[in-house]
Parts: C-alpha cells; structure tokens; sequence
C-alpha cells in the first residue's frame, strides 16, 4: 500500500494544483504581480518510471521504480537547487544505482563575472578529455562533483574554472567519503574575438585553453602478477592528466584540435601498469546554406581516468571519451552500438549532409535532404590486453534520404552497414566469427491524415549472415489532436533464434505532463548513449512512465 | 483510556495481595513519548512533505528564466536570463542533433517561422544540449537544414539542468516581462499549431 501510494498517488497529487497554475498561470500573474516581484523565480520537474513485470523475480517482487524530483529556486544572485532521487527498488538495469536520498544539492551565486558554486556542480573542461562530470539517467550514470567551484568569464574574452571536491559514486556517501579520493582540477580559456581587434574586424576567432585534473586516492593493497611471482604494488596517491586545446573559427570553417596526457595511473583498466596514457582529437567543418561536410578523428591510448583504481563499469569516471560514431535512432540499428575502448583505439568520422534546392529536379516542391555518414574504430594499443594494434573494432556507414512530398507525405529512406567486433566490445564471442555484419534498410513514412490526426510508419530490415540472422521490424504511431499518441511495434527474429518482442504504447501530453503507459516484452542488450552503454536484462511487463516540468 | 494503553509502565505496586497500580509522572512520559513517535512524528512528516509540495507547486507561478552563461555558435558567451529583453515574446527549444523528434520538431518551426516573425514577432532560440565534443556537430546541421533562428549551445547542460528539462523536445513560451507563461515536453505532428495560440496568448 504504501509503495503503491508512493509510486502512484505522490505525482497524481501534484496534478490538479498544477494544471490549475498552468490554465488560469496567466490571469493570476497579473492578480498577483506585485507580490511575485518579490518572490524568487523557481522551478519544478518530476519523473518517475515504473515497471510492473509479467512474471515475479526470485525475490518474489514484481514492481519496481525509479523516481526523480528536481527543484530550484533562484533569484538574480542566487540559486539554490536540490534533487531527490527514489530508487530503493529501481528497474532492473539500474540495480548498481539502488538507493534512495536527495542526490544532488547545490548553492550557486552569480556576482558580476564571478560564479561560485558550493555542493553537487557538473563541469567538464574542453571537450572532456581530462574531465567531464554528467548526467544521464538513461543509462544511471551521474558523476557530480561534491565541492567547490568557481568560475570567472570576463567579458574580455578570458574564462577560468577552479574545482575541488569528491566524485558521486551512486549511494555510497551522505556528505563526504572518507574511503575515497578526490580531485581538484583548474581550465582556464582564451577568445581571440573580444580579446584582439583583427580578430573582430577580419572576422576570424581563435579560442584556445589549458587545463589540468588531479585526482588523490590512497594506497591500496593490491596485488599484480608479473613473470609468474607476485608482487605488492607500489602506487602513486596522485595521478595527474592535463590537456591542450585550440579552435580556429573563420567564416565557414570550423577547426579544432586537442592533446590530452595523462601521468603513470595503474588502474584495473591497464592491468595495472605504469606507463602514460595519451589522447589527441582534430575536427574540422565546413558549411555553408545547404551543405556542410564534417571531419574527426581521435586517438586513444590508456586513457581510461576514474577517481578509484578498481571502478569497474560506469563508475566514478573523471573524463569521458564520446563515442566517435553515429548515434542512431532506429531500432534494428542499436542492435549492436559500440562503446568506447578507452584503453587503445583510433576512430574517425566523417559527415556530408546536402540540401537539395526547392523546385531543383530532385528537390521538387519542398526540397530534399541527404546525408552519408561513415565511421570507422581500429585498435591503437600494440600491448592493450584487448585488440591488437589496426584491428577492427567498429564500423558504421550511413546513407540517408529524407524527402517531403507533399503537405501530407513525407518520408526517409536509409540504408546503414554495420561491421561489429564482438570480441573486443564485449569481451567475449558468442559465435565462430568475432565480427557481426548486418545491412539494416530503413523506411519512415510521416502522413498527415488533416489537422487532427497523423500518422508516423516505420520499417525495417536488418539482412545478416552472422549472429541471429535477420530480423524485421515494424511500428505504427497515431498522433491524434496533438495529446495523444497510441503506437504499436513489432520485431521479430527471422533467422537463428525467432524471438519475438513487442510494444505497444499510448502515451497522453497535456502541455507539461507527460504520461506513458505500455505494455510488452524488451530485449536483452546494451543500452548505449554517447558511447557509455549500461547493460539491461530483458523485460516483460506494462512500464508507466510520467513527467512533468515546470 | 490512557491507561488501558499503559501496560509497560507499571511503576508502582502497593500491597502484593492485592495489587493496585499507579503510574508515576514518568510512566505517562514514556507514553507521551510514545504516542510521539508513532502518530505525532509521522504526522508532522506527512505535513511537512504535504507543505514543501504546495509551496513548490505555488513558487511554479512564477516560473522564470535563471541565470546561465551559454555561448553562441561562434564561441561569444550570453546571459540567459537576458534573452528575453527587448523581445515582445520568445520561444526556447531544448534539443540535441541526435533526437529525431527535435529536428522534426525544429524542421516544422522553421517552415513557418517567416510567418510567425511578421505576425507577432516572436523570437525562436533553439538550445542545443550536445556535449562538448559533439556540439562541433550542430553549426553544419544548422546551416544544412536552413536554420535561420538563433541557436545556442548548453555543452554542459547548466542551463537546461537550471530550467529542469529532463526530455527532449522541450518548449518554453516567455513573455516580455521575463516570466514562462507555457512549456511542452516531447513533439507531436503538427504541434507547432498549439504552440503558435500560445505565443499569440503570451503576447495580450
């Protein structure tokens, strides 16, 4: 009873004030004007997801939760903010994340061109080679910084952060952890554009930056094996990784590059050797209306960082390398999404996007896009324990075409190839070849049925002589009068294994609330966002999912 | 009545054959005590809770715009909290170059925005959530779609955290005066519609 009041009474209670702010929000602004001025600013959002599954796990329990309240409210100077996160059952997937508690909370003061920052604050210095904190809920990942932040942006061009504090590590600490290390790190950037007068004058900006982490950790007892003895390893309490970086901006071009290094850090990532770790990007960009082509490229050696020497999984990273491949959207795409191998790869990336013109002969009334996209990972660790040096690990490549035929028919037509090591991004094969190919085709149809009712039509193919063999997909959303959203989706496997899942959802927005409610069977697989993947076990059951921001 | 609830407190028995019982002061503090703990402090919990939501659900009046420093595609740094000066009304969009349902949603904006511009002079401001090392993605998808709204980049999600937007798509209508007057989550064909009566409403 009681969790069922949790789960589902606690966001209904917050309904009817809300909706009553929300339609009558205008007229009561201007009642209430003169008191509101003097009221700080504020904001709400809620998200809470359930599962209830079909069949009962060994522990007896069906239904499980994951719950988030965010609130903030904040005046010209101050802004104080507080999450409370609810996962004392949590979906399975997220059981690493189980807990329950306010998560997050910080006091944040702006005065002039100064910023401080005091509590939980995410932060990430250029393009997060040496440190990135953030969230994402999606995949239960969440590395707040528990500390001290302060940040000067001059209007001169001129930015400096200084940070000190420890790193979330899920629910393993109630103000601070005496077991664990911290990190203090310092970035300090230049903007040619308001600093130098040529610079605004022939239009060109230069922005370049320095920064450097270093993470503290005691001595732990940790014992290696070399040469058929062991030994008790001796470790540095410091571990240090700094990072330069430049950007060059003119007119249509867009170049930028950085080099990270990271000092002697064993960890468990690099079977605890001390040697350096390094990382270097370039990317570069051309656009113009209509045309844009873009280039990058990013080699990794070592270059896992995390505040704990045996973290394992998602936890306590310190930076994050973004996976240098396409994220798609499609189902039978996510089949097999790659995930990062900090420890030793070199990935390139290239996209063209062109717009054809309106009334041109393939662009017709509307006009039409294409896109080619390719990405390709290799292994660039000669002594990584996992792939050699040039082999493959991950390849992508992607042709689109989305065209609008008429105010009430559009479509997009895709053709994607996927070469995958499952080797190295698992750890483990499943079948005699290490590389899964699948030739995924994809057609998205968008009709307008009139003003009150859509409909969104996918199909897909995914053709391969590896693995499981082929699969199919299909899935149909009916919009109607823009509250409401009924789909249903079907994949089924036509070759090895013939699982069939299944989906079947309506989902009701009304302005700020969002309601899903669904039913139907998931597959077991990783769930990856920007080369951070979670793994999630396969699901049966009717999910609800609500939100609601304000 | 109190004390049929007594029966641990029993202090003091006065002539063993037959026993009658007192209750010292002590006795009805353990009970007072007790009586705290299992109704009166749940209960004020309960209140507490109750209280901290309606004040949180009345403070959403008045929603606003917090303060952030984002930049802008050629790396020049702007105030949220001032977008909206000298504007008669404003749209921000929250979206990312991975989420179909932006882009389509952004698409459908920009079909119409000449229109909405002349007609109530509205100012569309997309935000960018994309990290830092993928927001090199969003200049050439702005400029290959034809993009001719403003758009910005929160490459550490401070500003979309500050306005607690947890989906994508997101939409906030704001008026002049600074103050959120309608916000949307997610994207629906043809949504463009109701936002358009918003920001029409927003205005008078």
């Amino acid at each position: 009873m009681k969790i069922i009041f949790k789960l589902f009474l606690f966001p209904l209670l917050l309904l009817p004030v809300n909706s009553f702010s929300q339609s009558n929000k205008t007229n009561l602004q201007d009642k209430y004007s003169s008191i509101l001025k003097y009221l700080p600013g504020s904001n709400l959002s809620i998200q809470s997801d359930t599962y209830y599954a079909q069949e009962a796990n060994i522990a007896g329990q069906r239904l499980f939760s994951n719950n988030y309240i965010d609130a903030s409210i904040f005046n010209k100077y101050l802004n104080l903010g507080l999450r409370f996160e609810g996962l004392t059952r949590p979906i399975p997937g997220f059981e690493a994340h189980r807990g329950r508690g306010i998560a997050n909370i910080y006091l944040r003061s702006n005065y002039k061109s100064f910023t401080l920052d005091i509590g939980d604050f995410y932060e990430q210095f250029g393009s997060g080679l040496v440190l990135r904190s953030y969230e994402d809920r999606n995949i239960g990942t969440d590395n707040s910084i528990r500390g001290l932040k302060l940040k000067y942006q001059s209007p001169k061009g001129i930015a400096l952060k200084l940070l000190a504090g420890q790193a979330r590590n899920h629910f393993d600490r109630l103000v601070y952890n005496q077991n664990r290390g911290y990190l203090y790190g310092a970035d300090i950037e230049l903007n040619s554009n308001s600093l130098l007068k040529t610079s605004e004058k022939y239009n060109w900006t230069l922005i370049s930056g320095i920064s450097a982490v270093n993470k503290f950790e005691k001595e732990d007892f940790i014992i290696v094996q070399r040469d058929n003895k062991s030994y008790k390893l001796r470790q540095n309490e410091n571990v240090m990784a700094i990072s330069s970086r430049l950007r060059f901006l003119y007119k249509d071009f867009d170049i930028s590059a950085e080099y990270a290094h990271k000092f002697s850090d064993p960890n468990i990532s690099n079977d605890y050797s001390a040697k350096y770790g390094s990382a270097a990007m370039l990317s570069a960009s051309y656009s113009k209306q209509g045309l844009s082509i873009l280039f990058a490229a990013r080699r990794s050696d070592n270059f896992d960082f995390r505040s704990k020497r045996s973290a394992r999984d998602n936890d306590l990273r310190i930076n994050f390398l973004q996976a240098f491949t396409q994220q798609h959207s499609y189902s039978l795409a996510t089949l097999h999404p790659y995930a990062t191998q900090p420890q030793g790869e070199l990935a390139l990336q290239s996209e063209i996007r062109y717009k054809f013109a309106k009334k041109s002969f393939l662009g017709g009334k509307y006009g039409s896009t294409v896109k080619f996209a390719i990405s390709n990972i290799r292994g660039a660790s000669p002594i990584s324990s996992r792939g050699g040096l040039n082999e493959l690990f991950f390849q992508d490549i992607n042709l689109e075409f989305s065209k609008k035929i008429n105010k009430k028919y559009s479509f997009t037509l895709n053709y994607i190839y996927q070469q995958y090591n499952q080797e190295i991004i698992e750890g483990h094969k499943e079948y005699e070849d290490k590389y899964i190919r699948s030739n995924i085709f994809v057609y998205e149809g968008k009709h307008r049925l009139n003003n009150n009712f859509s409909l969104r039509t996918e199909f897909q193919y995914l053709l391969s002589p590896d693995a499981e063999g082929d699969w199919i997909f299909a899935l149909g959303e009916l919009s109607l009068y823009k509250y409401c959203i009924l789909s249903a989706s079907q994949q089924f496997n036509i070759g090895l294994s013939k699982e069939y899942y299944y989906m079947y959802s309506i989902t009701g927005i009304i302005s700020s609330h969002h309601l899903q409610l669904s039913y139907g069977r998931t597959r077991e697989g990783w769930n990856c966002s920007g080369g951070v993947c979670r793994y999630m076990p396969e699901t049966k059951g009717l999910f609800l999912s609500y939100n609601f921001i304000f | 009545m109190i004390k049929a609830h007594l029966p641990h407190y029993i202090l003091e028995v006065k002539n063993t054959k037959n026993p009658t019982y007192t209750y010292t002061t002590r006795a009805y503090i353990y009970y007072l005590r007790e009586l705290y703990f299992t109704y009166i402090d749940l209960m004020i919990k309960k209140l507490l809770t109750l209280s901290i939501l309606v004040i949180l659900s009345t403070l959403s009046l008045n929603a606003q715009i917090p303060s952030i420093k984002i930049n802008n595609l050629d790396g020049k740094s702007f105030d949220t909290a001032t977008l909206f000066k000298g504007e008669k009304v404003i749209v921000i969009s929250f979206f990312a170059t991975w989420c179909k349902p932006c882009l389509r949603e952004l698409n459908a904006i920009n079909d119409v925005y000449d229109d909405w511009k002349e007609e109530t002079g509205v100012k569309l401001i997309a935000i960018s959530t994309d990290d830092s090392a993928n927001s090199f993605k969003v200049k050439p998808l702005v400029k290959s779609n034809d993009w001719t709204f403003e758009v910005l980049l929160d490459t550490n999600k401070d500003f979309m955290r500050a306005m607690n937007v947890n989906m994508l798509p997101s939409i906030f209508v704001i008026n002049s005066k600074g103050k959120i007057t309608y916000s949307h989550t997610g994207y629906i064909d043809g949504g463009e519609n109701e936002i358009y009566k918003e920001i029409k409403k927003a205005i008078q």
